[in-house]
C-alpha cells in the first residue's frame, strides 16, 4: 500500500502494537485475520492520510478524489479497446499509481480474492462502497492504461521519425 | 438505458452477467461496449498478479518488544528471563553477531571497550562470554552510549533516513533502560529487575547492529 520498504517496516511495527495494545477490544465477532487486516489498514490509511496533508503538492491534490469525485468519463464517446495493448507489467505499473484507497480494495478484490462483504469488513465500509470503489478503480487503471498505450505509440512514432530522418 | 445507467449495472453486477437492457444497450454503444471489455480484461488480467510476501526484519519484534515492555503491556516471566540468559541471552546475542559481516566492529569495539575497563578495575580481561557478564552493568551501559553516539554520527553523515528511525527507536529503548535501571538501583537483590535490565541492553545492542547492518547493505 504505500511501496516502499523503510515505511512499510515502520507501519508493520506500528500495526502489531496496535495490535498488542488493542487486543482486549477484539469481540469474536469476525475472524481475527479479518480484525487484524482492517487494524493494518487503518494504521496505513491514517498514515497516508496524514502525509497527503503534510506534503500534498498540486500534483498528489488532482489525483481523484476518493470520496466524491472519481475518474471522469465522456459518455458517448467511442474508445479503442485495451485489448491488445495491455499486459500484466503495464497493469502492474498502473495499479501502483492507483490512489491509496482504490488500490486497497482493487487488490483485495481482484488479485487477492476477497469478496465485497469481507472487504467491507477490513475496510470498515459498506458493500456498496466496496463495490463503488472497486469500480472507480478499474476505471481509473483503465485510463492510465489507455495513457500509456498513448505515450508508447508517440515514442514508437517519434523513433520511426528519427529512423527515417537519419536515413534521408 | 443510458450510459450513465449502464456505468451503474457495471459497478453493482459483481461478475454477474449484464441484464437484458444493459445487454441491448452495450450492443448499439460502442463507448459502452469497449469499456464493459476493457474492465473485464484488467480482471482477468488482475488474477495473474500477485503481491509478494515479504517477512519483516527481526529488529521490528525487537523493538515492538521494547515498546511493549516499556508500556507494561507485556512482561518477560522470571523463568523465562533466566532461560534467555543462560540460552540466548546477552552472550549468544554477541556471538550471532559475528556470523554478520557487518557487525564484526560493532562486536569488536564492544570486547575492547569491556576488556579495556575491566584492566582499569584490575578485574581479569574477559576471554570466555561468561566473564562478560560479570562486568558491572554500569560499565555496559558506558559502552552502548559510546558505540550508540559513534553510530548515530555515522550514520548522521552517511544515511540521514536510517538514522531518525533509529534515534526515534533509541528514546524508546533508553526509556526503557531508565526503568530497569531505576528499579535494579531500588532493589539491587532482585533478580527479573536485572534480568530485565540485561535484556534491555541487548536489544539495544540488537538496534545499533541492525541499523549499521541496514545502512551498509541497504537491505
Amino acid at each position: 500500500m504505500v511501496g516502499r520498504t523503510p515505511e512499510a517496516e515502520d507501519l508493520t511495527q506500528e500495526a502489531f502494537l496496535q495490535l498488542f495494545r488493542k487486543i482486549a477490544t477484539f469481540r469474536g465477532e469476525s475472524a481475527f485475520s479479518t480484525w487484524l487486516h482492517r487494524l493494518t489498514v487503518n494504521v496505513v490509511l491514517m498514515k497516508l492520510r496524514k502525509k497527503t496533508v503534510a506534503e500534498s503538492s498540486l500534483e498528489e491534490a488532482t489525483e481523484p478524489d476518493e470520496e466524491s469525485g472519481g475518474p471522469r468519463r465522456d459518455f458517448g464517446a467511442p474508445d479503442n479497446l485495451l485489448s491488445g495493448s495491455v499486459d500484466r507489467i503495464n497493469l502492474q505499473r498502473a495499479v501502483e499509481q492507483l490512489p491509496p484507497g482504490y488500490r486497497s480494495v482493487f487488490e483485495l478484490h481482484d488479485i487477492q480474492g476477497y469478496e465485497h462483504n469481507e472487504i467491507a469488513g477490513i475496510m470498515g465500509c459498506s458493500i456498496g462502497n466496496s463495490k463503488s470503489q472497486l469500480h472507480k478503480a478499474r476505471t481509473r487503471l483503465r485510463e492510465l492504461l489507455h495513457e500509456a498505450a498513448r505515450q508508447r505509440a508517440r515514442e514508437a512514432r517519434q523513433d520511426a521519425k528519427s529512423e527515417v530522418e537519419q536515413d534521408g | 438505458m443510458q450510459c450513465q445507467e449502464f456505468e451503474a449495472v457495471l459497478e453493482q453486477i459483481d461478475g454477474r452477467p449484464l441484464s437484458a437492457d444493459a445487454a441491448a444497450h452495450a450492443a448499439q454503444c460502442r463507448s459502452c461496449s469497449a469499456m464493459a471489455a476493457d474492465l473485464e480484461l484488467i480482471q482477468t488480467l488482475a488474477h495473474e498478479l500477485t503481491i509478494p510476501e515479504t517477512e519483516p526484519p527481526d529488529r521490528i519484534w525487537t523493538q515492538v518488544r521494547a515498546q511493549l515492555e516499556q508500556e507494561g503491556i507485556i512482561r518477560v516471566p522470571a523463568t523465562d528471563a533466566r532461560a534467555e540468559k543462560q540460552g540466548a541471552g546477552w552472550f549468544a546475542g554477541i556471538f550471532a553477531w559475528v556470523r554478520r559481516p557487518a557487525l564484526v566492529a560493532t562486536y569488536a569495539g564492544l570486547i575492547v571497550l569491556a576488556a579495556g575497563l575491566a584492566w582499569e578495575k584490575s578485574i581479569p580481561a574477559p576471554d570466555t562470554a561468561s566473564d562478560i557478564a560479570a562486568i558491572p552493568s554500569i560499565h555496559t551501559q558506558d559502552n552502548l552510549n559510546q558505540l550508540e553516539a559513534q553510530t548515530v554520527s555515522d550514520l548522521q553523515a552517511s544515511n540521514p533516513e536510517i538514522n531518525a528511525t533509529l534515534r526515534r527507536d533509541l528514546k524508546i529503548v533508553n526509556n526503557f533502560i531508565a526503568v530497569c535501571q531505576k528499579a535494579v538501583r531500588e532493589q539491587p537483590q532482585d533478580e527479573t529487575a536485572r534480568q530485565y535490565l540485561y535484556g534491555a541492553y541487548q536489544q539495544k545492542s540488537e538496534l545499533l547492529a541492525a541499523a549499521l547492518a541496514h545502512s551498509r547493505t541497504g537491505e
